[in-house]
């Protein structure tokens, strides 16, 4: 029997690099921006599946990706979050960027949705906080944009308090945020603490691990803690590491915390409400006998949510995701979670099946 | 018993057998003068240009009370005057005598921001460590020191690894894990690791100062503000380092390379060996030189001090431990004398029980060629 599925990370592009320019305002249409795949650790082959690279770029046409990712992986709900162009100089161009591709996201995908199971991602700049801001605003209000979006890269970590308006204003929304390594090619730190990668898996391997550093500063200032409605999603995965730095983290608080009195609690106790996760084939155990224990550790089974990062090389299927699993961290991970959290899907463990235009799935 | 018939019980007894080897332990010159008079003399006002520092103290992210303790144990100050960690002899009463601490590796911490100068006060901290703590008060044998070398010179360091080797109590190369953007993997070091596996000595890393503020390193997505996000994500340092060792093909290169990882926590390695075999597994063609799965290069490559222990609930750390079955991997240590020491009597019961002989003494032993037995103190129940 399969399962019934929420697919929360999903990356749609562009049918070629220039066909943003056709959603940006005449006086940034002919400035240099980067293309999606241009990147310094571009993986060998490619960044996405093999088998996707056609006539037009993978992941680019509504058709086939909904065939891929709801025919043929069972998903009911796609959560998309598409890439912009990578933290570039110029501040206000990056805004314009994800305004273009957000306006792209709603003419290609969402608003031209047939299936009714589509989800939207609001992308900002953070490097921009009045812009990304008034982005928030200006589309908050679609009923199909579920999320805020915001790479995984950045020179200052999020807990920083130059972030927080934009917080701030995704949880008076009611958006959660998700992180979630950018495309194209900016003004970034290198990649690991120890410098440059040297290989293409060296990159690949350590670059989602960043995010706790996002999330320990987002703790440790105090965000969360003055923000209850706001929630973060780490997209690219990375939960693997979370309990030894997060035991870490709650050491450390107790000698620590007259430094930062605003947090009341141990770090942990922030996780499961504001911090979600969505999967990665780079996370858990590789004999499937430890996976059941080990997602319990954190309680991750409420923070996990499947994510196929459709149409990366590393695209997983809710099947890879879920082996060794039990019963209730299946369901939790599948779609539980993520239906809790966009508000989507309800009744989807009733076996109601999903209410699409045109009948019952 | 009476005091008279211990004694008589005790007749030819000088010796303990090694019960406990503490593999994180650090020392401190008791002033800046007594280091200095090891330096070469052209060199003395070059490396202290203004007379202070015997070790880099200024803090970007201070500890508790850190104007007042230095990061140190306040009740390991020496009765007789000197800062924590500077007094031998009471160092052996309070962490080998009391503490019950039978061997102990000693890794002092310095750096300076020039090449020539980095290198000449490692130098410097070499004479001054195998003097005064590795041959005038060493009788017990107890003290055992680290080739402190300069990560940015290789070629000068593995001259110094040269310079020490076969010196009998000098039993590792320590290099700091701050390397400036160059990963442990790099070509870059390979002068310094052929000489340290040649000579059987493993290469040990542990933080170092915090000032010049390029030393701390770059957090890819910027750098928290307090000692506590930070050193959290302290961890990811080492996890950077040993992938790039794996994924860069040191230890094919240098098959005898051991490395110590000192105070970055260990119980991030499960999930990072889960992680570069699932990314072994997947692009195994971008990574011909890797010819075997990276957690087989963990386990007979690496070593991971224990200190800090996260301070969580005993049950699930324990199931934890059991999971990730590293006890060949693991070395205790304390840091003792700084604040976060962990007693041994503490750290203990953290283990599963199978794992505690290898964890408090026979992965050191067995990694460092350590003695079975040594000297008793006086105070000390001689067993052997």
């Amino acid at each position: 029997m399969t399962h019934p599925a929420i697919d929360a990370n999903v990356q749609p592009h562009f049918r070629h690099n220039a066909e943003i320019r056709r959603y940006l305002p005449p006086a940034y249409r002919l400035r240099a921006i980067p293309d999606v795949e241009q990147q310094w650790y571009q993986a060998p082959g490619g960044d996405y599946r093999r088998d996707l690279y056609g006539d037009h770029y993978p992941g680019s046409d509504p058709e086939t990706l909904c065939r891929h990712v709801f025919d043929d992986c069972g998903v009911s709900y796609a959560v998309l979050n598409p890439l912009t162009r990578g933290n570039i100089a110029d501040y206000l161009l990056n805004s314009r960027i994800c305004a273009a591709v957000n306006d792209w996201l709603l003419d290609r995908w969402i608003d031209a949705d047939t299936t009714g199971r589509l989800r939207g991602t609001i992308r900002v700049n953070p490097e921009d906080p009045r812009g990304a801001v008034a982005e928030i605003e200006r589309l908050a209000a679609h009923p199909k944009m579920v999320q805020v979006g915001v790479p995984l890269q950045s020179r200052e970590p999020y807990g920083k308090p130059m972030f927080e308006p934009i917080w701030e204003s995704a949880a008076v929304h009611g958006l959660p945020v998700a992180v979630h390594i950018n495309g194209g090619n900016g003004v970034d730190y290198p990649p690991t603490f120890a410098g440059h990668a040297h290989t293409y898996p060296g990159y690949a391997a350590f670059m989602p691990l960043n995010y706790f550093v996002h999330l320990a500063t987002l703790i440790i200032e105090g965000v969360f803690g003055r923000h209850p409605a706001l929630r973060f999603v780490f997209a690219d995965g990375g939960y693997d590491i979370l309990t030894p730095l997060i035991w870490r983290l709650d050491t450390f608080w107790v000698s620590m915390r007259d430094q930062t009195p605003w947090v009341d609690k141990y770090p942990s106790q922030y996780l499961r409400d504001h911090v979600r996760f969505c999967s990665s084939a780079f996370d858990g155990p590789t004999d499937q006998e430890h996976a059941a224990r080990w997602l319990d550790f954190s309680d991750k089974s409420d923070l996990l949510m499947y994510g196929s990062g459709y149409p990366h090389w590393s695209t997983s299927t809710p099947d890879a995701i879920i082996g060794g699993l039990g019963g209730e961290q299946r369901e939790k991970v599948l779609w539980r979670n993520a239906s809790d959290l966009y508000g989507i899907g309800d009744g989807l463990g009733d076996g109601v099946g999903v209410q699409v235009e045109g009948g019952v799935r | 018993m009476t005091i008279l018939e211990h004694r008589e019980e005790n007749i030819g007894l000088r010796d303990i057998e090694v019960a406990i080897v503490d593999t994180d332990v650090h020392p401190l010159p008791v002033s800046a003068d007594v280091l200095k008079s090891y330096a070469p003399a052209d060199w003395r006002d070059k490396v202290w240009p203004r007379g202070n520092a015997v070790a880099p103290i200024p803090h970007f992210y201070d500890t508790p009370d850190s104007y007042k303790t230095m990061s140190l144990r306040v009740d390991a100050a020496p009765p007789n005057g000197g800062v924590a960690g500077s007094d031998p002899e009471f160092a052996a009463q309070q962490l080998l005598l009391e503490a019950g601490v039978s061997i102990a590796s000693l890794e002092p911490m310095c750096d300076a921001q020039l090449p020539q100068a980095e290198h000449v006060l490692k130098a410097t901290y070499n004479d001054w460590l195998a003097d005064v703590w590795l041959d005038a008060n060493n009788w017990h044998g107890r003290w055992r020191g680290s080739i402190s070398v300069s990560a940015q010179v290789p070629e000068r360091a593995a001259r110094e690894v040269e310079r020490w080797a076969g010196h009998p109590y000098m039993g590792q190369v320590l290099m700091t894990p701050q390397t400036r953007g160059i990963p442990f993997g790099s070509p870059h070091f390979d002068p310094l690791y052929e000489a340290a596996a040649r000579n059987g000595l493993p290469v040990a890393t542990h933080l170092m100062g915090q000032t010049p503020f390029e030393l701390i390193p770059l957090y890819p997505v910027g750098n928290p503000a307090h000692w506590h996000d930070f050193f959290a994500s302290w961890p990811l340092l080492y996890v950077s380092h040993l992938m790039s060792l794996v994924f860069d093909g040191a230890f094919d290169r240098h098959p005898d390379l051991r490395v110590v990882f000192i105070e970055g926590g260990f119980t991030w390695a499960m999930p990072v060996m889960w992680r570069m075999d699932r990314i072994w597994e997947q692009r195994r063609g971008d990574l011909p030189h890797v010819r075997r799965r990276p957690s087989e290069y963990v386990r007979e490559h690496v070593r991971f001090t224990t200190q800090p222990i996260e301070d969580v609930d005993i049950v699930a750390f324990g199931d934890y431990m059991e999971m990730m079955d590293l006890g060949d991997n693991l070395m205790f240590s304390t840091d003792y004398p700084h604040w976060s020491y962990d007693s041994p009597a503490w750290a203990i019961k953290r283990f599963p029980k199978d794992e505690r002989e290898r964890i408090m003494r026979g992965n050191a032993t067995a990694l460092y060629g350590l003695p079975a037995t040594v000297k008793a103190l006086p105070g000390e129940r001689p067993t052997v």
